[in-house]
């Protein structure tokens, strides 16, 4: 090809370019504001869902772990001492992967992590089985107590 | 934590500020000085399209062939010498040496950088070499040439008409200039400038336009008063005032003293008004400024950032002192007041012409600045129109029209001993059908009602007859 | 609402790009006589593209692909430009590509399958502190700063990779303690860190790595009043460097008004603001300018070229992607369930953001210029490899953010849950 098609060529095409980069950056746009909305509406939906319940610790064989402290629970999150657990609290009274909790809509069932003992109201739980809210739990030397969220608390990270 | 996510929120936003910040900055940077940036001598690629590109016609505004490119692709002038050495200065030489005349500032045109599309298209097809686009300047010839006549030989200065409705540069003269299509002369000294845009001198009396708006906004009452001038005036300890006669104007009314440009009585208005209200006019009025104009690259006139004392302060008022003026913002204020108060982009492209001479990029007019109120502006017309008709401007007056302006007798001081004052006038037409300003600057050339007055009235009478739309 | 969560279609988007990057490399093919470099590269960026999109959606049913685009689409233009400046260096660079390619999966499976992450702390504050001193002891220098090592074959800048270190310790630390005490192995290593860049004498990377680590920390922990004091002392920093370094004194100079000099201190930054001006809207044409008269125009300046030949308005989109990339960036940190994978992001998003305006805003003489890259355009093994590892950051935590509201989404939905507890 030689210089001057080349030339044209080139100077015609700087139109096709900054079209396309245009169109290009118009799509990117407008999936990114699509994406925003879907996001607040799953957020939205999720935190109706998810998150609603919770486990307050009522009372603590390690000083380290407060009474009060509320754990905030999303999905399926494990609860336990060592690191990798949703739901991380360092403490010794705590088996490294102790158990776990999925959260339904209105109630959480518990799985045990093998050989971990863990009481709901004082009866010995079994893998699959159901805790309501209000309802105390004893994981190791902890005691929780499962209860609904409001609002803000519900808002919490899942590794604090 | 929603405190978290609160924070990223805030974060999020500074970025966003930011970027916002630079996109902006980048856009407004590219539309006021790209054009300068692009016609600088550093930019290489000037250089090189002149090789590759046959550079356009430069035509004057009645479509008078100025400039051209020959068969060999030498740069050559169609024209008499005279008009040669007239527009010398104004179009400047092809490698940037001169980087306002009109082959640098425009260059993009003229090599064709501005092309269109379809137009690389037929040159491409029909096998002729690149050209670039002719330009039409709003320059008349015709009026140059008679600027070029007026002014004494071996002068220095220059001269520029223009309309301050339209923005249009009539004529844009300066000397002593380069020689066109010829080497430039490295040893003489100040040939690159262009002394109307580029110069900046120590403007005398005309500044007293200035002190007179700041009067004017400033004090109430200033119509009415009378002043008592004996010729010397002392300020200070060691500062005294003095008028250029030495004998003193006796009484005046405030109208007299602006129209005989009595010194004394500018000093004393000077001492009222305060360094800070003159500074203040005078920056609204341009100066200290930074005129970002698409056609041409003004100097801006500078008003010292502090002044020590009232004798300072005093001849501050009437033009000495630390002040410097720039010729071409001198002829934009009188163009201002003559039109209501309101500064006019002056303009020096009219259009571009493309290969088939047709015409493409018509100029728009464009306002630049308001530096006085209407009210005001009106005032200070009638009393410039009184410095022609009773006045020191009377050389500058032009049968059966309405004529206003200021002189200026600068005073130079120089170390090598005492040179004659620089010779200023800036004045307009107060007309519909002529709507033109004027200012001529002489260097060392004497009084301003002298010299400068009478070029100016001369040019302004001719530019009303070729240039006027009455009658 | 369907079964699965929907995202919108990016389909469009993948194939306007892949006409791009075709057509921009096509053009370039033929600028002098035939070049088979960009020609191949024509056909293969499209392959490459679509094997990413198809070929990782399966590994990650949740990967971002904008994000991917993003990237993609920076990385062809870079290299596209570099076709046109510097065709001997292009091929060097799209293997920096690739590389970046498998770096980005690499990190993208570490963030998303790695589950216990903090063993790998220590190793990396070595490493970083390791790479950076031994940089100051056998490095070479470029303009002043001696930031770069030669290993032969190829050439490493360990301060690229030490922002994404800083970037990965400091959001592990801040994640699980929000106080000052708590953090200070964090706040010592970034200390440290700064030290031994600002002893290499690379200004640019301090300024960088010290603001991520500002951002991070605010995002943090929110407390203005520690952050507003770091600022301060940055800035007090700031002036010290300008009264004991001549060249940041002349930096300064030169940018306030480079016409003084140039032809020797005011040279790059006046070519590069003629190259601007000469571009235009829509720019010279590509391959029709000159940009390579501006100095250093493949890396600090290639903005500069780029806005000559394909002109202000290009340029100006260019900005709005890495706009969009910061703001996605932003909306992975808000989504993201744990506080660690947030961070990260954050640490990515400050890092890229700081970089990219230092160096836009000092080629068009908005601020002094520093001497560092534009991420994912500018030619620089490390520089291309370590944008593209930040954008697996992005990706893995996009992945992971998926995932988990995926599964919420559909437990929300009554219906069974995809996943087995771990």
């Amino acid at each position: 090809m030689n210089a001057s098609l080349y030339e044209l060529l080139a100077l015609a095409m700087r139109y096709w370019f900054a079209a396309l980069l245009a169109l290009i950056v118009f799509l990117l746009t407008q999936s990114f504001v699509r994406e925003w909305r879907i996001e607040k509406a799953v957020q939205r939906r999720i935190a109706d869902t998810a998150a609603t319940l919770g486990l307050r610790v009522l009372s603590s064989e390690d000083r380290r772990v407060q009474r009060g402290l509320l754990l905030p629970l999303d999905g399926d999150s494990l609860l336990g001492s060592g690191g990798g657990c949703d739901l991380r609290l360092r403490t010794r009274a705590l088996r490294r992967r102790h158990l776990v909790l999925r959260v339904e809509k209105d109630r959480v069932y518990l799985y045990p992590e093998g050989g971990a003992l863990v009481t709901a109201d004082g009866q010995r739980v079994r893998r699959g089985d159901t805790l309501l809210p209000g309802q105390n739990m004893q994981a190791g030397g902890l005691v929780f107590r499962l209860e609904r969220l409001q609002g803000e608390e519900a808002e919490a990270w899942l590794d604090d | 934590m929603k405190g978290m996510k609160r924070n990223i929120r805030l974060l999020l936003l500074t970025v966003t500020a930011a970027f916002l910040v630079l996109c902006i900055y980048f856009v407004y940077a590219v539309s006021a000085y790209g054009t300068r940036w692009f016609a600088t001598p550093y930019n290489t690629r000037l250089a090189q399209a002149k090789g590759q590109v046959q550079a356009g016609s430069i035509y004057d505004r009645n479509a008078h062939l100025l400039v051209e490119t020959d068969a060999q692709g030498r740069r050559v002038y169609p024209v008499s010498d005279k008009a040669r050495a007239a527009m010398a200065q104004l179009i400047g030489d092809t490698s940037g040496a001169v980087p306002t005349g009109a082959e640098s500032m425009f260059a993009s045109y003229l090599l064709g950088f501005q092309s269109s599309l379809k137009e690389r298209f037929l040159q491409l097809f029909s096998g002729t070499a690149r050209k670039g686009d002719g330009i039409q300047l709003t320059v008349d010839i015709e009026l140059q040439k008679y600027a070029y006549d007026l002014f004494p030989d071996g002068g220095r200065g220059g001269a520029v008409l223009y309309n301050y409705k339209t923005g249009e540069v009539y004529c844009l003269y300066s000397t002593p200039g380069i020689t066109l299509g010829e080497p430039i002369d490295e040893t003489e000294d100040g040939l690159l400038l262009n002394r109307i845009t580029q110069g900046r001198y120590a403007p005398g009396s005309v500044f007293k336009m200035v002190t007179l708006a700041c009067a004017l906004e400033n004090l109430p009452d200033v119509m009415d008063r009378h002043f008592v001038c004996e010729g010397h005036l002392q300020v200070t300890e060691d500062m005294a005032l003095t008028d250029t006669d030495g004998e003193g104007h006796g009484e005046l009314s405030f109208r007299e003293a602006f129209s005989k440009s009595c010194n004394i009585a500018f000093g004393q208005l000077a001492l009222e008004l305060g360094q800070e209200r003159l500074r203040r006019t005078a920056r609204r009025m341009g100066f200290d400024g930074n005129f970002l104009f698409s056609d041409m690259i003004v100097y801006e006139s500078l008003f010292p950032d502090r002044i020590e004392d009232d004798g300072e302060l005093a001849w501050t008022g009437v033009g000495q002192g630390r002040l410097m003026a720039n010729p071409m913002h001198m002829a934009l204020i009188a163009g201002a007041i003559a039109n209501g108060g309101q500064m006019t982009e002056p303009r020096l492209l009219l259009s571009s012409v493309d290969q088939d001479l047709r015409v493409t990029n018509r100029l728009s007019t464009r306002v630049h600045s308001r530096i006085v109120s209407a009210s005001v502006a009106a005032t200070m017309r009638e009393m410039m129109v009184d410095v022609v008709e009773n006045g020191t401007g009377s050389a500058a007056a032009v049968e059966g029209h309405r004529i206003g302006g200021k002189t200026g007798t600068a005073q130079v001081n120089s170390s090598g001993g005492a040179y004659e004052p620089h010779s200023w006038y800036a004045g307009f037409c107060d007309e519909e059908d002529a709507p033109f300003a004027v200012c001529v600057l002489v260097e060392n050339g004497g009084s301003g009602g002298g010299r400068a007055a009478r070029i100016a009235g001369r040019l302004m009478e001719r530019a009303i007859e070729r240039l006027g739309t009455g009658e | 609402m369907a079964r699965r969560l929907k995202r919108p279609s990016s389909d469009f988007l993948l194939l306007f790009l892949c006409v791009f990057e075709a057509s921009i490399f096509g053009l370039l093919a033929f600028r002098q006589g035939l070049s088979y470099f960009p020609l191949f590269l024509a056909a293969l960026m499209p392959c490459l593209l679509v094997f990413q999109a198809l070929g990782l959606r399966r590994l990650f049913p949740h990967m971002d692909m904008q994000l991917l685009v993003i990237g993609n689409f920076l990385c062809a233009l870079g290299l596209a430009l570099l076709c046109r400046l510097r065709p001997d260096k292009a091929p060097r660079q799209f293997l920096f590509y690739l590389v970046g390619i498998a770096g980005m999966l690499g990190i993208a499976l570490f963030v998303t399958k790695v589950r216990n992450k903090r063993p790998f702390v220590l190793p990396v504050m070595l490493l970083a502190v390791g790479s950076l001193g031994l940089t100051l002891l056998i490095g070479e220098s470029t303009f002043g700063a001696k930031n770069w090592i030669d290993f032969g074959l190829f050439t490493l800048q360990p301060s690229e990779f030490v922002k994404l270190a800083l970037v990965f310790v400091m959001a592990l630390y801040l994640s699980e303690r929000r106080d000052l005490r708590g953090n200070l192995p964090a706040l010592l290593f970034a200390a440290c860190c700064l030290c031994l860049i600002v002893l290499e004498r690379d200004l640019g990377a301090v300024l960088i790595c010290f603001l991520t680590c500002v951002c991070l920390y605010y995002a943090a922990t929110g407390s203005l009043g520690l952050c507003g004091l770091a600022l301060c002392g940055a800035a007090l920093g700031a002036l010290l460097m300008y009264a004991l370094f001549d060249h940041v004194q002349l930096r300064v100079a030169m940018w306030r008004n480079p016409w003084v000099s140039p032809t020797e201190g005011g040279y790059q930054i006046i070519q590069a603001l003629v190259a601007i001006g000469s571009g235009g809207m829509f720019g010279l044409g590509l391959g029709l300018g000159s940009p390579t008269i501006i100095p250093v125009n493949d890396t600090d300046f290639i903005f500069a070229a780029l806005c000559e030949e394909m002109g202000l308005f290009c340029g100006l989109l260019v900005l709005a992607v890495y706009v969009l990339l910061f703001l996605r960036a932003g909306l992975l940190a808000l989504r993201s369930r744990s506080a660690f994978d947030s961070l990260l992001c954050v640490g990515v998003l400050s890092s890229l953001a700081v970089q990219t305006f230092l160096i836009v805003g000092g080629v068009i003489k908005m601020i002094p210029l520093t001497g560092v890259t534009l991420p994912f355009i500018s030619y620089g093994g490390s520089s291309m490899v370590s944008s593209m590892l930040m954008l697996g950051v992005l990706e893995g935590v996009a992945v992971n953010a998926g995932k988990r509201e995926e599964d919420a989404w559909l437990r929300a939905q009554g219906g069974e849950a995809e996943e087995e507890a771990e």
